[in-house]
């Protein structure tokens, strides 16, 4: 937290080294919590690259309350939300936009771990909402309370979410195994 | 199958493999973007420093602000002058390397007070001052507290804090710089420096001269050659109308660790705390309704359509409210909307099709000359502007963003500002209650804010100069406001009563609709304003709002600059 308040600090001055060293720090995590919310690594690579230049835009101005890592996250779940809807989506279709993106294409693979991509295939099955709440509680460390504020609902609801896109993972990677199974 | 903790720890683990070609495009293209953005800032201050060695100053700034502010723009600007620039920008370096830096300032003869420490670290949202008159405040702006230890009734008050409307300044020695250098844009200074020795160190002194509208200054500030630190700096004020003479003394040290809480700055332990923080489950709906304030509906243009209410409920136009929001940027045009003859008005265009405008016929209608009031935040100043008569026109501006009134924007239709202090001295006493809801407000999430006067508050105002505020009750009577909040559409403020002690005012959404996202507004309101007249009668004002609003906004060039034209031919 205090490292991260320097780093803020000499970057607010221009310091190229605290950009590198926020960017070394948080770029993976952060990039994979995109790609986890899209679906779309070329898509997760706009939104982190946005999220940094809007902080590099605004740094003169910008004021860390809280967390630099909560704060990035929140940043990304909005710009990565604007993409979405940028496919000329109402909010009610993101869970269809994401869902649509084609999960089986040699790049996604490349991408993800051969472990992890049926974890991820099961993850885009769920509803959008469930999804952002699931990668920034576990993904992004965020608690119930930063995460119903950044999706502007109840942390009641927040916790439902959560524990209905839990439950719906477990049945579609129940179902996977039983197919393979089968198989 | 997997459990659920299985899954959770999956996730957890869960990593994109990308090659680190992808996370060197990325850096690669910030750091040309923070490459390019430097450079900028470097050119515009050149420029600017070009300005301050060609003209004298011409506009009063502080004394404490030139201190530094030379201090610092001597470090960005090595080599090219008489004096050892680069030792000073180092210095600034090595301020900056230190954890805390305290300052001791006197005054001669005393202006309110006639001594004052203050520390600032590096982080700039804390802020301790301790007075010679033995007052401490310390104010912690992340968390949202302040402490204001009172030595006559040995107290020490906690309120929650926000600097969200203070004016922004330098908020420490390291950011004075942009502070520094927006001021001397129009202003210039002569400077000059020698060595010497003081108290066996050598020291590097700096001088400059400049002039105020206060009078001649003077400002002299001794860097420790050894040490690369600033060590004192003095101000000398010539006030040009009383030829008095005001000479501000400031010495720093450089401790390692400054106080951690207002104990370690003075206050005694055994002082009585006063806690007007609010209670958690107040303070997290609070929060929840300052986020949603702040948040509002982000880039939209929301019209409001106000009609006076007849008693016999007949409606007539009033005005309209034309509310821009575009980033952190605002504009409000408030235009006259019935058929006045001493103000330009809309009324012929409008009338035909009042309540049931669109925003797009009113923008077709939109002049200047038709204004009631204007407020524009440009991202810098708030400039507002207020209308007297046809040719007469008063304006303001201020540095920062400062709040709109209710109901001159969207978001303060459809919530409310909490009221919290901007300082650690709290003017008012407030309390929080949360309320059950009751067979009126099922569903509803009751909120009652009580204000209540203080010592201070009455002071101030006593000491007014006018007679309006001197005699408003608001600084003397306590007051409530009750708000029922809807949990299930956005928590907006489906009704609010303020009570006062001669009037009473009632706000009441009477329908709601949503955005294309799904974010719920008012719609239609109904605000009724009971007052009392002298004579003891009882009066209702009545007033219907009709809320138009677009979330998908497209803004003409300019349009977030005070001197923008509407329909300009």
């Amino acid at each position: 937290m205090l490292e991260d308040k320097l780093l803020i600090w000499k970057f607010k001055g221009g310091s190229s080294e605290a950009l590198c060293r926020i960017y070394r720090k948080y770029g993976d995590y952060l990039l994979a919590l995109a790609a986890a919310l899209l679906q779309d690594i070329n898509t997760a690579e706009d939104v982190v690259h946005d999220v940094f230049c809007k902080l590099i835009e605004s740094r003169e101005k910008f004021k860390l309350a809280g967390s630099l890592k909560s704060f990035l996250a929140t940043c990304v779940v909005n710009l990565a939300r604007d993409k979405l809807r940028a496919r000329k989506l109402h909010d009610c279709d993101l869970n269809e936009a994401a869902t649509a993106l084609d999960t089986n294409n040699p790049e996604h693979y490349a991408i993800f771990g051969e472990e992890a991509r049926n974890l991820n295939d099961a993850i885009a099955q769920l509803a959008y909402e469930q999804r952002e709440v699931i990668m920034l509680h576990l993904r992004g460390s965020m608690k119930f309370r930063e995460i119903a504020a950044v999706q502007g609902i109840s942390i009641n609801t927040a916790k439902s979410r959560y524990r209905y896109g839990l439950q719906k993972l477990r049945t579609l990677l129940s179902d996977h195994e039983k197919k393979n199974e089968i198989n | 199958m997997k459990s659920t903790k299985n899954i959770e720890q999956s996730i957890k683990k869960l990593t994109v493999e990308p090659s680190d070609r992808i996370h060197d495009r990325i850096l690669g293209k910030l750091l040309r973007t923070l490459d390019d953005s430097g450079r900028q800032d470097t050119l515009e201050r050149a420029r600017i420093w070009r300005q301050i060695m060609k003209s004298r100053l011409t506009r009063p700034f502080a004394a404490a602000i030139i201190i530094i502010g030379v201090m610092i723009a001597i470090s960005y600007f090595g080599g090219s002058s008489e004096f050892n620039q680069a030792a000073w920008g180092q210095m600034l370096e090595s301020m900056k390397k230190t954890p805390w830096v305290h300052a001791s300032k006197k005054i001669e003869p005393p202006v309110f007070y006639d001594a004052i420490e203050r520390w600032t670290c590096f982080d700039p949202s804390i802020k301790i001052y301790r007075y010679s008159d033995g007052k401490i405040t310390y104010s912690d702006y992340s968390k949202g507290e302040g402490y204001y230890y009172k030595p006559e009734d040995k107290t020490i008050t906690i309120s929650p804090i926000t600097e969200k409307y203070n004016v922004p300044g330098p908020k420490s020695p390291f950011e004075i710089v942009t502070e520094f250098f927006q001021m001397t844009d129009e202003l210039g200074a002569e400077i000059w420096h020698k060595y010497s020795r003081v108290n066996g160190q050598q020291a590097e002194i700096i001088e400059s001269e400049y002039v105020t509208s206060l009078g001649e200054c003077h400002t002299r500030m001794m860097r420790d050659v050894k040490q690369n630190l600033l060590r004192s700096s003095q101000t000398t004020i010539l006030i040009a109308d009383t030829n008095e003479q005001v000479i501000t003394t400031a010495t720093y040290d450089y401790p390692e660790s400054g106080p951690r809480d207002i104990y370690e700055a003075g206050a005694p332990r055994d002082a009585e705390v006063i806690d007007l923080r609010i209670a958690d489950d107040a303070q997290n709906l609070l929060n929840e309704v300052q986020r949603r304030y702040d948040r509002g509906y982000g880039d939209c243009i929301a019209m409001v359509l106000q009609s006076w209410v007849r008693e016999d409920l007949t409606q007539e136009p009033w005005n309209i409210i034309m509310f821009r929001q575009s980033g952190q940027r605002y504009r409000m045009d408030l235009y006259f909307a019935s058929d006045i003859k001493r103000f330009e008005n809309l009324h012929d265009q409008i009338k035909d099709d009042w309540p049931d405008l669109t925003i797009e016929q009113v923008k077709s209608y939109e002049r200047n000359e038709a204004t009631e009031r204007q407020s524009v935040y440009d991202g810098t100043y708030t400039t507002n502007r207020f209308r007297n008569s046809r040719d007469d026109v008063t304006s303001n501006r201020h540095k920062g963003m400062m709040p709109l009134h209710y109901g001159d924007s969207i978001n303060s239709l459809s919530w409310f500002e909490p009221p919290i202090h901007g300082s650690s001295k709290p003017v008012f006493k407030v309390e929080c209650e949360l309320l059950e809801s009751d067979n009126e407000h099922k569903g509803l999430i009751g909120l009652r804010i009580t204000k209540l006067p203080t010592a201070l508050s009455r002071m101030m105002a006593q000491s007014s100069k006018d007679d309006f505020t001197r005699n408003d009750p608001v600084w003397t009577n306590s007051n409530f406001s009750l708000y029922w909040l809807d949990p299930s559409r956005d928590y907006l403020v489906i009704e609010h009563i303020e009570q006062k002690s001669d009037s009473k005012t009632i706000n009441l959404i009477l329908e709601t609709k949503q955005t294309p996202s799904g974010q719920y507004y008012p719609n239609h309101i109904r605000h009724e304003f009971t007052h009392t007249l002298p004579g003891g009668q009882q009066r209702v004002n009545r007033i219907d709002k009709r809320i138009v609003l677009d979330t998908d906004p497209v803004f003409p060039e300019g349009i977030f600059e005070a001197d923008y034209i509407f329909n300009a031919q």
